[in-house]
């Protein structure tokens, strides 16, 4: 049932869903799918007695190759099940699956083989302050023996997202959208099937928000990969196929956003939803 | 020129490898809290967590090294200038010490690389 009409460009996903039960419904065939979640919960202790609830019985699934919004307001869980989907913790109860494998089931040796798969974008970039932007770029493989140069390939990737010539510098000579680009760089180091960018526009200015969202668009026509991204900005969330908006931690909307639409108006009408 | 140890020179030396661990296990403690949100996007990026150890105990055998090297020079040049000579055993001891005391930083940096496991990294990524 379209939550609204089609001339606004949202309606349910297919095979989306509102947890209903138990573990909710999954969506569509979980050996299949990029990422599927079930009945995943996460609590953490907050100290004065009362634990927050930052992912409250969550399932969905991604087909491989979407892109994906996770929306919703601070605090609502966006950050926890990136993390969760991207192994960096491991959910209280439910499962995640990942082309089949149990993502959660996973230890050791294959739980860091499986966040080799993942590329990560974090909001405030995250780059080693004591290391080149090539370096940057080449540090998750570096423990690795690679079938591929790694300095000629963490090149062509600084040249991809237009930092070509940058190679020795610092991140501290860098500008924020130039940070986020060397971190977009260093997240497509292993070819990701997965990638996972918590907030990556928020610290910085528009224009240079437009640039990156470009530039990952971009880079993902040239590499297809499932691209999951947590923002609370609706004209991000509105260039998405995908609107998935939590609050509390439990998926309230799965929205499609139907191609062929005006931008403004898609991007208002995502504003509208909160 | 004869070395005579004494029983108070076991002691004291016992005494300095003890402390040598405990200051090398704090150092790298301390440098691996200030450094924590590094650590945990290193583990992010998909490093197995024997390579973010062998990244902590490097760091401690570096630190053991050129420790090591400057205590056994000084150590040297001040039996040198006390005894008016240099003896060459004196140098068998100074390389045997730098040897102990990478061997020992090593063994200092097994807590806090240890540690690393414990590591909330979701929290410190979200913190950074």
């Amino acid at each position: 049932m379209p939550v609204f009409s089609r001339p606004t460009g949202l309606r349910r996903a297919p095979g989306s869903s509102r947890p209903t039960g138990p573990g909710g419904p999954a969506g569509s065939d979980p050996a299949s799918a990029a990422i599927a979640l079930r009945g995943v919960s996460k609590r953490y202790g907050t100290g004065s007695g009362q634990p927050v609830t930052a992912a409250d019985n969550v399932s969905f699934s991604i087909e491989p190759g979407g892109l994906i919004a996770l929306t919703g307001a601070s605090g609502s869980g966006k950050s926890t099940l990136l993390h969760l989907i991207g192994a960096l913790e491991h959910p209280d109860s439910g499962t995640i699956t990942s082309g089949g494998a149990e993502v959660t089931a996973l230890r050791g040796g294959a739980l860091a083989a499986y966040r080799r798969t993942v590329g990560f974008v974090f909001q405030r970039y995250n780059l080693l302050p004591a290391l080149t932007a090539l370096d940057n770029v080449i540090a998750p493989v570096l423990p690795y023996r690679t079938g591929w140069d790694k300095h000629d390939r963490g090149r062509r990737l600084l040249e991809a997202v237009g930092l070509g010539g940058r190679e020795r510098s610092l991140p501290s000579r860098m500008s924020g959208g130039e940070q986020q680009r060397v971190a977009i760089a260093r997240a497509l180091i292993n070819t990701p099937d997965l990638l996972l960018a918590d907030e990556p526009t928020g610290n910085l200015d528009s224009r240079s928000a437009t640039a990156i969202l470009d530039l990952m668009a971009s880079l993902r026509r040239e590499n297809p990969m499932t691209v999951i991204i947590a923002t609370h900005d609706p004209q991000i969330a509105a260039r998405c196929e995908r609107l998935i908006r939590l609050r509390d931690g439990a998926v309230i909307d799965d929205l499609e956003i139907a191609g062929g639409h005006p931008v403004d108006e898609t991007i208002q009408r995502v504003g509208q939803l909160g | 020129m004869t070395v005579q140890i004494r029983g108070v020179d076991y002691i004291a030396v016992t005494a300095t490898v003890i402390l040598g661990v405990l200051a090398v296990a704090d150092a790298l403690l301390i440098s691996i809290t200030e450094r924590a949100p590094e650590l945990a996007t290193i583990r992010a990026f998909g490093w197995p967590e024997a390579a973010l150890r062998r990244l902590v105990i490097t760091e401690g055998a570096l630190i053991g090294m050129a420790g090591s090297v400057a205590g056994a020079v000084l150590g040297l040049v001040g039996a040198a200038v006390f005894a008016g000579q240099f003896a060459p055993l004196l140098f068998a001891a100074a390389c045997v010490a730098v040897a102990t005391g990478v061997l020992v930083t090593c063994v200092a940096a097994l807590l806090p690389a240890h540690l690393l496991r414990r590591l909330p990294a979701a929290q410190l990524l979200a913190q950074e």
